[in-house]
């Protein structure tokens, strides 16, 4: 075995070994930390395999540059494509915004009866109880909504997800249904069975539009990760928007 | 039933790229064979044993080797996008099974050590060829040929449990995302398996010398791209999932 054929393997040992050290790595420490030494070890094992193995290291520059540009062009795309589809991210959509304009109005709610200094055993709002996203109880947490407020949020949310552009509001067959009425109306459906249409079979319908379709509609055609930008909030303000048509 | 519907689109893009790699391989391979007559421009520039001396090249770099180093920068840019893709839809799938219930960590950890070496194996064969040694080539290119089946076999193995297990390319964000990556990558681990035969084959019709090394060598370029991209799928599909982290 020649001096080059030692260095391969030697370098093959090194990647088997931080391979280990990937698998083993305590998944216990916090997830960024993990997350950046995965990455950390992947690169460097990217490196190796690069410069030894595909010779770069040896190679004149040119194909090192041919090969940089590639990987910078896609780290840039991949890193704006991560960054603009987030919903976490810093920029806030729209969508949010007018999520986030709400607490102002709660605020103005502040000075109503339940928040007197000196609650009295009678107070409604000591109860506890679980409180129906329905009920509009002035008396809920920070940012809750009213039922109008929903069905706002969610027209807002319909239009930016672009709902409209397969369903209509006024009763005429789009590629979809039409929404108009849609809650308690009669429909047949593909399987053969008729229903009433009720606020679990909207959510199934949002959620899973495979398991079952109106009859003349073929499944399939409404697309099911739509609502994954939209914050389960969203998607409740969503589903009060349609049961209100 | 849910098998075939699943591995459809996998398989269309399969003919594409294996098309893609047969026609390549038919261009350098088989016509480099056909070709008797002896070249002006020697496909190895610097073996400078033989002949009088060139004048040197405008890159200095054999032009299979720089047109191969164009397309894996490209290739790159395609799994940036899957992976970016991948990333985007983590964590939103509406539905399971989600990455935890499919999983296999240590079957997966064993077979991304057998890829690894399959690239030292790769370099070996190269460094035979280079050498003149011919038989030496040969069981390193089988060896090569088995690593790459048993990655394949492993894969076949994988998806077909996945779909047992209700996770096919329909099924959510991860499903679609999943498949698309992965089978991308088994596709192109394929074509690999495929260009290494073929290799074979051509080194028993006497097209595999120490002259011609250079096609060799960019097969080796191909296989090791290939292996360092799943060195990355391995860290930011696998590990990141692992239990605890
Ligand atoms: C590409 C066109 C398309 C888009 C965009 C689309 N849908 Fe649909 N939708 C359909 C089709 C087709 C059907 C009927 C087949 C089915 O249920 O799968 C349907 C069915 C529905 C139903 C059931 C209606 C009924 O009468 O049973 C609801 C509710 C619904 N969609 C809501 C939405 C919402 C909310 C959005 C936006 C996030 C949306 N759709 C976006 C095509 C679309």
């Amino acid at each position: 075995m020649s001096n080059k054929n030692n260095n391969y393997l030697k370098i093959a040992v090194i990647l088997t070994l931080v391979t280990v050290v990937e698998v083993m790595l305590p998944s216990w420490s916090p997830q960024t930390v993990y997350n950046v030494l995965l990455l950390s070890l992947a690169a460097l094992k990217f490196w190796l395999v690069i410069q030894v193995y595909m010779h770069l290291k040896k190679d004149p520059a040119l194909l090192g540059w041919i090969f940089g540009m590639g990987v910078f062009l896609i780290a840039g795309s991949a890193w704006a494509i991560i960054v603009m589809l987030n919903p976490n991210a810093a920029q806030p959509s729209p969508r949010s915004e007018v999520a986030h304009q709400t607490p102002e109005v709660v605020e103005i709610e502040v000075a109503n009866p339940c928040h007197t200094p000196d609650p009295t055993p009678t107070n409604p709002c000591e109860g506890g109880e679980v409180v129906e996203m329905e009920v509009a109880n002035p008396c809920e947490g920070g940012n809750a909504l009213t039922k109008d407020e929903m069905i706002a949020l969610g027209e807002t949310v319909a239009t930016q997800l672009g709902c409209s552009a397969c369903h209509s509001v006024d009763g005429s067959r789009l590629v979809g249904p039409s929404w108009k009425g849609l809650l308690g109306r009669e429909q047949e459906m593909d399987d053969g069975t008729t229903i009433i249409v009720d606020t679990a079979y909207i959510r199934e319908s949002v959620l899973d539009p495979m398991k079952r379709a109106p009859k003349g509609f073929i499944k399939g055609m409404m697309p099911m990760g739509l609502t994954m930008t939209a914050s389960d909030e969203e998607v409740e303000a969503l589903l009060h928007y349609l049961a209100s048509l | 039933m849910i098998l075939a519907s699943t591995l459809s689109p996998l398989m269309g893009l399969a003919l594409v790229v294996a098309a893609f790699g047969v026609a390549v391989f038919t261009f350098y391979g088989i016509l480099g064979l056909v070709r008797k007559k002896p070249q002006t421009v020697p496909a190895v520039p610097d073996d400078q044993t033989e002949g009088p001396p060139k004048p040197p090249e405008g890159t200095g770099v054999p032009h299979i080797k720089l047109l191969w180093w164009a397309y894996i920068a490209s290739d790159c840019m395609l799994f940036g996008s899957l992976i970016a893709g991948y990333l985007v839809y983590k964590g939103r799938s509406l539905t399971g099974p989600w990455p935890l219930d499919v999983f296999d960590f240590q079957t997966t950890t064993i077979s991304t050590f057998i890829l690894l070496t399959s690239s030292l194996t790769m370099v070996l064969q190269l460094a035979a060829i280079q050498r003149g040694d011919l038989g030496k080539f040969r069981l390193w290119n089988v060896a090569t040929i088995l690593c790459g089946l048993v990655f394949l076999g492993y894969q076949v193995f994988e998806f077909s449990t996945f779909i047992e297990e209700g996770l096919t390319m329909q099924t959510n964000l991860f499903g679609a995302s999943f498949y698309l990556l992965t089978g991308f990558h088994g596709v192109h681990v394929a074509v690999g398996v495929l260009w290494m035969i073929l290799l074979l084959v051509h080194s028993f019709w006497g097209g595999v010398t120490k002259k011609k090394a250079v096609h060799v060598e960019v097969a080796g370029l191909y296989w090791h791209f290939v292996d360092v991209v799943w060195i990355v799928i391995f860290s930011v599909v696998y590990l990141m999932e692992m239990p605890g982290s």
